[in-house]
């Protein structure tokens, strides 16, 4: 049916333009985009769409580049929704996950999605095709661009090859508020250089109990961005869930010496210190935070000290190493 | 004040979202990021609910019962407090079969240039 149409339209199309009605309006774009030479990366699969299945097929595509060759009628079981006729956002990236994949969003812009295709990752983009107020949700793998022509090439829908101009692609893609995301490996870092965005992907990871991979990626992500105290509290996290309490107690304590305002850490180094039976080293620093902030303690961290005061006495004997207090 | 609604969010996140183990009680790095962006941390003390809520929606809108289990674990706290709220109108990329008035509609659209639908299938 949809190829019916298509083959119509093509026919009045060109008759609308040979005929001098209106012609579609030229956006142009401020400055034409850049690349070195012509970017294409062609051995991402294509996978030919049945029925509403772009979201099981576009994911299958980017995985692809992970490692992972999944059918899409078997990746349909995870994110399809057939009451909707589609798939949400949040359950393709919560897919990825499930496989031990990180999906981080990228830069909502054109030179963002360049930059992640330079560095060989296809993006998983969704359109909207039609309009804000009457909306044709699609999902499509952007896997190359030629700035000779200004067209971005993607595979979408039933075609391998879809080639799009930049303007108009840009069209459809602010009309799905620009959402984009790449697949990666854990340890593979994006060009997306947000912090934020990088690290909300891993800590996802590690809520839903993927230690493995979140370690992985909190420690890439500590390369890039050394300075990071949400990737140094989450890899102490993480190590903390795996059973690691002393690598964890000590990220903790380095986290508080670069940073005494950061209480989470505060809260965390003396919970998991309590847990070990520590219970004065977990309370002296509660205290160490209370000298330095005064009277201005965040209520959780009160919570924590008189949980542990209540504890019964001292049996601190697992830290022989460690000098907390 | 702001410190003070700070604390009133992490009270009411503690009280509703963890019971109490043994111990104290620890943070996640999730819950920091929602802190820290100041996003929705109150909503999800009720993020118990809002997963067997996700859950038998999953199911209305067409999931079997033993897969919506399954990709109700994929998700975070957060996000099923986002699904639980807007499962039934957030974009759902597929393509639907686009019938009648609304084809009509998105054909002239097209020939205006407006919209991609017939060149993207």
């Amino acid at each position: 049916m949809s190829q019916t149409y298509s083959r119509l339209f093509r026919v009045l199309f060109v008759g609308a333009v040979l005929t001098g009605c209106q012609t579609p309006p030229i956006l142009s774009l401020n400055t034409p985009l850049n690349t070195r030479g012509s970017l294409e990366l062609s051995q991402t699969p294509f996978y030919d769409q049945t029925g509403y299945f772009c979201g099981p097929n576009a994911l299958a595509t980017v995985l692809h580049r992970t490692g992972l060759d999944i059918d899409p009628d078997t990746l349909a079981e995870q994110v399809y929704l057939p009451g909707r006729k589609g798939s949400l956002q949040l359950e393709l990236v919560a897919a990825t996950r499930a496989m031990n994949r990180l999906t981080v969003t990228i830069e909502p812009s054109l030179q963002g999605i360049l930059r992640e295709l330079e560095q060989g990752y296809p993006v998983l983009i969704l359109q909207n095709l039609g309009v804000a107020w009457l909306p044709v949700w699609h999902y499509a793998v952007i896997i190359g661009f030629d700035p000779a022509e200004q067209h971005f090439m993607l595979r979408s829908g039933n075609q391998r090859r879809q080639l799009f101009k930049a303007h108009r692609l840009l069209k459809t893609w602010d009309r799905a508020d620009r959402w984009g995301v790449v697949v990666l490996n854990p340890g593979e870092l994006p060009a997306n250089m947000e912090v934020q965005a990088y690290t909300a992907a891993v800590a996802a990871l590690e809520q839903v109990g993927s230690f493995d991979a979140a370690l992985v990626s909190y420690q890439a992500g500590l390369q890039r961005w050394p300075d990071s105290s949400a990737l140094k509290f989450g890899t102490a996290n993480t190590l903390q869930q795996t059973g690691n309490q002393i690598r964890a107690i000590q990220m903790y304590e380095d986290l508080i010496a670069q940073k005494p305002d950061y209480w989470f850490a505060t809260n965390n180094l003396a919970h998991t210190l309590a847990l070990l039976g520590c219970k004065q080293r977990a309370l002296n620093a509660i205290s160490r935070y209370q000298d330095r902030a005064g009277s201005d303690i965040p209520q959780m961290l009160l919570n924590t000290q008189q949980t542990i005061a209540a504890q019964p006495d001292d049996q601190c004997r697992h830290l022989p190493l460690i000098e907390s207090g | 004040m702001q410190r003070l609604l700070l604390n009133l969010i992490i009270l009411t996140l503690l009280t509703g979202t963890f019971a109490s183990s043994a111990s104290a009680q620890f943070i996640t790095t999730d819950e920091v990021l929602a802190i820290e962006q100041q996003s929705q941390a109150s909503e999800r003390v009720s993020s118990f609910l809002a997963r067997e809520e996700v859950q038998q929606q999953l199911i209305k809108f067409g999931v079997p019962p033993e897969q919506a289990e399954q990709r109700i674990a994929a998700l975070t706290p957060q996000e099923l407090m986002s699904l639980d709220a807007r499962i039934g109108d957030m974009p759902a990329g597929g393509i639907a079969e686009v019938i009648g008035i609304v084809v009509i509609v998105l054909f002239i659209l097209e020939l205006l240039g407006v919209t991609d639908v017939f060149t993207a299938i």
